[in-house]
């Protein structure tokens, strides 16, 4: 294993940066965001196109789609570089499940589908979380006779996509369906989350649907998404502590500046530790899948982390900022509404844990 | 203070209630039973909310219980109070423990400034707000923390000059919760910035309508408008409002930090009740009750309230007897603290995905997990708050460690500096 980025990997991330850099520096940052966030549906579009511009919405696709051709852990990187930024932009979705078809898809829909989203012209997103219910693989929407009927909650981006990758259950077990958002037969109410972006409450009433390849394909959908929150989590905390690390160094109180008191800077080094671990465990799991490897045990280790850890990142970063920890004028609220939401996406560290115990207990 | 103070602290257990406490508990019970719903019922809508419905509400309580006469219950009747005891304070919070009290709104204005008032105010200053203040028709705030002065606070630097009989206040305070409803409010300015940072500070009685003042409010990442910016240019205050004497604010202040303490750590109301009851209804409701995880996370949430809780009532004992509170309520604001937190990551075990929604308007089950998600949702993202409000956990652990310990204090290469001559961002 070697998670020193290669060459390829290097420019994706130089390239992400710089544009995010430009496009949400600092003092742009909050109005820009804000802005975003008014207007309603979370989606920074001039954002979106620089980035198919410059070819970063494909990258993790294959070639003949249009795609840049590099892999699950370029992919990583770039989500890793949006979570810094805190870009309100659908990509995590969009890309993993645009990878996943490019894996797992026919010929025939790869083709149709993938090279828009290399483009950034199509949006993808997907539908996997059921009411009341952890069991992600074992999903009780049902597709039979080419229709798909059930219920999604938490689904993101569903005013902004133009197709849907739903788990459902078939009479041959889980199955990716992939289904038109324009169809008749869906239903949805939509509100806000915590970290400002719309969610949807999503019913499918006999909406016509295609299948997506085989049994495999729910379990690298699962995966991949497991591995993007990872990394955009990991992308949050890195910049939360970089933040939190220059704020406590220049604000004075008693005369001097508060990182000089060692309550505050020895939990700020266990927070360095606790981001090392989100990065170790996500780039890990990364090169796995990247490899072909069985990776769903890693990714439940990295997801722990990154949803238990990034919590008591949350938590130090947020408490040393003292009251600029919650204003909404200062970029750190930001972080930490971001690290919420991805702790409890695809389950919280309790939900992670049953279902790690389930693979190594039996 | 020398060590061991912890070990001299009262341990005494109210007394059982004579026939006389048993007629004034049932009349809080019935007072209660007429205008509360109980916290377990679905209509508490949990820690009252600030919006213009949940003013009302809190005044409304506020006005009729000052009718039946259980408000200001220390408070003499002369202004407007029960003109009772300590040891009714206590029978009221503990008879309410299990209501849902929509006094939220007020609790800065009663727990902190009322106090401050009964035990500072002269005559005709208690004369003048008391009976307003107790029966909810003025509220009050508390405006402490500047931009430059959060933890060191006592380094703030606000300034008020005397210009014949008034004051003239300039200088900006933050984090002044409540200030964009209230009516008033208690302020700390610098009076003699030549003297030792602790030793220059005045306390000032504020009307928040008096010109040159102005309240912005900051808008929380809960998306809450609980905080406010407070900007003073020239503003004029009677010297007849001057509460205690000038330069003798940082007494008065760590007064009232220490009934903000006792007020976040160990009063009634809302901001106490238990929430492991809730809980439990809610993993029930969310069919999540059997799992074994998330039962340990309830009982362990049971053991640390009803730690808080025995800290609570001797706390409110020793109050009860007459004694002003100390750095025990340091300890019962970090006992708070830590639990609110302990209590965050209980719901967020037991709402799990749902914990991102926000605010949806589906109906039938969905809306129990909605409205269970949004609810704890917003006490997720604010409970953390509670270990900066009324001094950081940072500030009460030293305290704890200085005071009650009896530990070394940290060396303080400014001390006896005049507050002018000490460098601050």
């Amino acid at each position: 294993m070697d998670f020193t980025p290669n060459d390829e990997q290097q420019a994706v991330v130089d390239l992400a940066e710089q544009i995010f850099s430009d496009v949400l520096a600092p003092e742009l940052q909050t109005e820009r965001l804000r802005a975003v966030e008014v207007d309603g549906d979370w989606f920074d579009r001039d954002l979106w196109r620089t980035l198919g511009e410059a070819g970063l919405l494909g990258i993790a696709l294959s070639e003949d789609v249009g795609g840049a051709g590099l892999d699950a852990l370029a992919l990583a990187l770039l989500l890793r570089s949006q979570g810094g930024h805190v870009a309100p932009l659908p990509l995590l979705p969009s890309s993993v499940a645009a990878l996943v078809i490019d894996q797992h898809g026919t010929d025939e829909q790869r083709r149709r589908l993938l090279g828009g989203v290399a483009t950034g012209t199509t949006v993808l997103t997907v539908a996997v979380q059921e009411l009341l219910d952890d069991r992600l693989d074992t999903p009780s929407c049902a597709f039979t006779g080419g229709r798909i009927s059930g219920r999604k909650v938490v689904v993101e981006h569903l005013s902004v996509a133009d197709h849907l990758l739903v788990t459902a259950t078939t009479t041959d077990g889980p199955r990716l369906v992939l289904i038109d958002a324009s169809a008749a037969g869906i239903s949805a109410e939509t509100g806000p989350s915590t970290r400002f972006q719309p969610l949807s409450d999503v019913t499918f009433h006999e909406v016509p649907g295609e299948l997506v390849g085989g049994p495999g394909a729910v379990t690298a959908l699962l995966d991949h998404l497991r591995l993007g929150i990872c990394a955009t989590q990991l992308g949050v905390t890195e910049r939360a502590l970089a933040l939190t690390a220059e704020y406590t160094s220049t604000r004075q109180q008693f005369g001097r500046p508060i990182a000089t008191f060692q309550a505050v800077s020895q939990r700020l080094a266990d927070q360095f530790v606790n981001v090392g671990g989100i990065r170790l465990a996500t780039l890990s799991a990364a090169w796995r899948l990247a490899n072909g490897h069985d990776a769903t045990e890693d990714l439940l280790v990295a997801k722990w982390w990154a949803s238990e850890r990034a919590t008591d990142v949350a938590n130090a970063t947020q408490h040393v900022h003292g009251g600029m920890g919650v204003a909404t004028d200062y970029p750190l609220h930001r972080y930490t509404l971001w690290n919420k939401h991805l702790t409890t996406s695809l389950g919280a560290g309790n939900q992670t844990l049953r279902r790690l115990g389930d693979l190594l207990a039996g | 203070m020398p060590a061991g103070t912890v070990a001299a602290m009262s341990d005494d257990n109210p007394s059982t209630p004579d026939a006389d406490d048993a007629a004034f508990i049932a009349r809080v019970e019935a007072f209660h039973a007429e205008h509360c719903v109980r916290i377990d019922d679905p209509a508490a809508s949990g820690p009252g909310s600030e919006d213009p419905e949940g003013l009302l509400a809190a005044r409304s309580y506020q006005g009729a219980l000052a009718h039946a006469g259980l408000a200001g219950l220390t408070h003499p009747v002369e202004y407007g109070g029960a003109g009772l005891t300590a040891h009714h304070q206590e029978l009221f919070t503990r008879a309410t423990a299990n209501w849902h009290r929509p006094d939220a709104p007020l609790s800065i204005s009663h727990g902190m400034c009322l106090p401050m008032l009964g035990q500072f105010g002269t005559h005709e200053q208690k004369a003048a707000h008391l009976a307003d203040l107790i029966r909810g028709t003025t509220i009050w705030c508390q405006m402490f923390s500047e931009p430059g002065a959060g933890s060191d606070v006592a380094g703030l630097s606000t300034r008020a000059v005397l210009d014949g009989d008034e004051w003239i206040i300039d200088g900006q305070k933050v984090w002044t919760s409540g200030a964009h409803y209230c009516d008033y409010g208690l302020v700390v300015a610098r009076t003699d910035p030549t003297l030792p940072k602790h030793q220059g500070l005045s306390m000032f009685i504020v009307d928040l309508s008096t010109a040159g003042l102005e309240i912005r409010p900051l808008v929380q990442m809960s998306g809450a408008r609980g905080f406010n910016e407070i900007f003073f240019e020239e503003v004029r205050v009677p010297a007849a409002n001057l509460l205690g004497e000038v330069n003798q604010g940082w007494n008065l202040a760590v007064s009232m930090l220490m009934y903000e303490r006792v007020s976040i750590g160990a009063g009634g109301g809302a901001l106490n009740a238990k929430r492991h009851p809730e809980l439990i209804q809610l993993a029930r409701d969310l069919g999540r009750s059997d799992d074994p995880v998330v039962r340990q996370a309830l009982a362990a949430l049971h053991i640390s309230e009803e730690i808080k809780g025995f800290i609570g009532q001797r706390i409110r004992s020793a109050v009860a007897a007459g004694r002003v509170p100390g750095p025990e309520g340091s300890i019962a604001k970090l006992t708070g603290a830590l639990l609110a937190r302990q209590a965050r990551d209980t719901a967020m075990t037991i709402v799990g995905t749902a914990g991102q929604a926000f605010e949806r308007n589906a109906a039938g089950e969905s809306d129990l997990r909605s409205t269970a998600g949004r609810k704890w949702s917003g006490f997720c993202i604010s409970a953390a708050g509670i270990s900066l409000a009324g001094g950081t956990d940072e500030v009460q652990r030293n305290i704890i460690g200085e005071r009650v310990l009896g530990l070394p204090k940290e060396p303080d290469p400014f001390k006896g500096a005049a507050w002018q001559d000490v460098p601050r961002s």
